[in-house]
């Protein structure tokens, strides 16, 4: 899917990702604890993070590979000049 | 002779062996390059490189902060540290990407040779040396005193805490001084493994002795509830620290010299991408261990306070294990500060070789003359270190906060780097010194900690800093 190429989706989700480990609107709930008498909002930042992860995956996938075969074929990085002979004698 | 009494030592006799023969055969292969001392040859590859960045990255303050944290805070340091690490794995490809591509394409080998080759400005790039050299400083502090604890905790104090912090350190500095990234990067995988399987060790360990990690939580909570609450004992965490904290470890990380060299190290761009995917899953396997550690110890030392909080790591270990098996896991420990201390050491001698000694003193250097300076360097830093560790902070917590907000100054610079068109030099400079200012203004008092507004100082020195270069851009893009 064609999405998953597109920088603006990533940088879309994973600002909403960002702002789901705020999660201020269940701050002030009581504690309630869940399996191994550890309190259930923790389990959210479990899934939360594992979430994170799949993500990183499908992204790694989908995103970054297309990307780095399609710069395979540019001979510099994009934005940046580049050094004269004197900065390559300064430089050692 | 007492076997129960030897075990500490034979332990780390076994580990240090073993560690120095990982450590030589990285010095023998060696070809006596600065790019193959200081980079290993930009030869890592996907496991290698996930080991020696999470091993780098996790440190003294894994080990024993996170416990100390546990015990004063609770489980709240948990999904802060556990999230907010693993989302900062993107900057691998953010950052590290770049820093990868360029450095394969110009040579480069240090931080500040990649800030030279973009903006072509002396001062900028001392600068920046500078803020990374005095900042990473107290953070590679933490990793002898955090040995120096666990030594003095193994043997009963029979090894007292600067002694065995300085031992360590002249362990770390033959194998680095020997071996240089390629050792430190074998030695890195050896002791990641250990750290990852002996925390899990640790925890299951003492969970057992006190009835399983249920009943653990569940006595712990009967004494405490306020450990489980969202915002920590103490409301540690306001909405607003809590945000301050996962937006640290973002600015930070890509930052910390150790790990931004090892963005050139990669043999491919998919060492890296191996390592981005990785990150998250580790940091929330891992990172919850020494938390409930150290929440777990209300139970046995009700009444820690102050810089004794940091030393509940061995203090439960002590008291729930059997002697081997705190051992084996106080291995696990000095691995995670091994590693880390080794990676400081070899990252701030290189910087300073290359971008001080060669381009200012001997540019004329040879390659073995380079590496030379970089061994006598990395010794010289190892003494400062111990010199700083000799008194303890109050907090490894508060200790790295500041370490790690001083070098998150130098976020906005290197993004601008990378990504930035007609950035100025001179706003990157004055973006550091702004932040840097505001930074000393803020922990001697001079600028009041209201003007925060509750954030930590990272939110407005980064927000200040990245202001001053965007005016900047624009008052350029005016002129032309």
């Amino acid at each position: 899917m064609k999405i998953f190429q597109a920088a603006s989706f990533w940088w879309f989700s994973f600002t909403v990702m960002f702002f789901l480990a705020l999660d201020f609107w269940s701050w002030e709930q009581p504690v309630n604890l869940s399996w191994l008498n550890l309190p259930s909002w923790v389990f959210y930042f479990v899934g939360l993070q594992t979430i994170l992860a799949l993500a990183l995956i499908l992204w790694a996938r989908k995103f970054w590979s297309p990307l780095l075969r399609r710069q395979t074929t540019q001979p510099a990085v994009t934005g940046v000049p580049r050094s004269t002979p004197q900065d390559e004698t300064e430089r050692r | 002779m007492n076997l129960e009494w030897l075990l500490p030592y034979i332990t780390l006799g076994v580990y240090l062996l073993f560690t120095f023969w990982v450590g030589l055969i990285g010095y023998k292969s060696q070809k006596n390059t600065a790019e193959d001392y200081f980079l290993a040859n930009r030869s890592l590859g996907a496991i290698v490189l996930f080991f020696t960045l999470s091993a780098t990255n996790f440190s003294a303050f894994f080990f024993l902060g996170f416990a100390g944290s546990g015990y004063r805070i609770g489980i709240s340091y948990y999904p802060m540290m556990a999230w907010g690490t693993g989302f900062a794995a993107l900057t691998f490809y953010y950052i590290g990407e770049r820093v990868w591509r360029l450095g394969k394409e110009k040579d480069l080998i240090t931080p500040g040779e990649l800030i030279f080759e973009r903006f072509h400005n002396h001062p900028l790039k001392l600068i920046f040396l500078g803020v990374m050299v005095i900042f990473t400083l107290p953070y590679l502090t933490l990793q002898p005193i955090g040995a120096g604890y666990l030594l003095e905790n193994l043997t009963g104090g029979t090894i007292p805490y600067f002694w065995g912090a300085a031992f360590l350190t002249l362990v770390i500095v033959f194998y680095v001084f020997i071996g240089g990234m390629k050792s430190v990067a074998l030695t890195d995988v050896f002791q990641g493994i250990l750290m990852f399987g002996l925390m899990i060790l640790a925890l299951f360990a003492i969970a057992h002795n006190l009835g399983g990690i249920s009943q653990a939580n569940q006595a712990v909570y009967d004494l405490n509830p306020e450990l489980f609450t969202r915002a920590g004992r103490e409301n540690f965490f306001t909405q607003k620290k809590w945000f301050s904290y996962i937006c640290l470890w973002t600015f930070t990380l890509p930052m910390l010299p150790q790990m931004f060299m090892r963005f050139y190290t990669p043999k491919t761009s998919d060492s890296l991408k191996v390592a981005t995917i990785f990150y998250p899953i580790i940091t929330g396997i891992l990172f919850i261990c020494p938390v409930l550690i150290g929440m777990w110890g209300h139970l046995a030392f009700p009444d820690l306070t102050g810089k004794a909080t940091d030393q509940i790591f061995p203090l439960m270990l002590t008291k729930y294990t059997s002697n081997w098996l705190t051992s084996l896991v106080m291995v696990g420990a000095l691995s995670a500060f091994m590693s880390t201390l080794d990676s400081q050491l070899l990252a701030l001698s290189s910087m300073i070789t290359r971008d001080v000694y060669t381009s200012y003193f001997r540019p004329q250097a040879s390659l073995s003359e380079q590496t030379l300076v970089g061994r006598f360097l990395i010794l010289l830093l190892a003494i400062v270190g111990l010199i700083l560790a000799y008194q303890p902070p109050e907090s490894i917590l508060n200790l790295a906060t500041v370490a790690f907000t001083g070098l998150s100054v130098l976020f906005p610079t290197v993004v601008a780097a990378l990504y930035g068109r007609n950035v100025s030099p001179l706003s990157c400079l004055l973006s550091i010194l702004a932040g840097e200012l505001i930074l000393i203004g803020l922990e001697t008092n001079v600028i009041p900690s209201s003007w925060t507004f509750g954030f930590l100082p990272v939110i407005p020195i980064v927000t200040v800093s990245s202001l001053v270069i965007v005016l900047g851009m624009f008052s350029k893009s005016r002129t032309i």
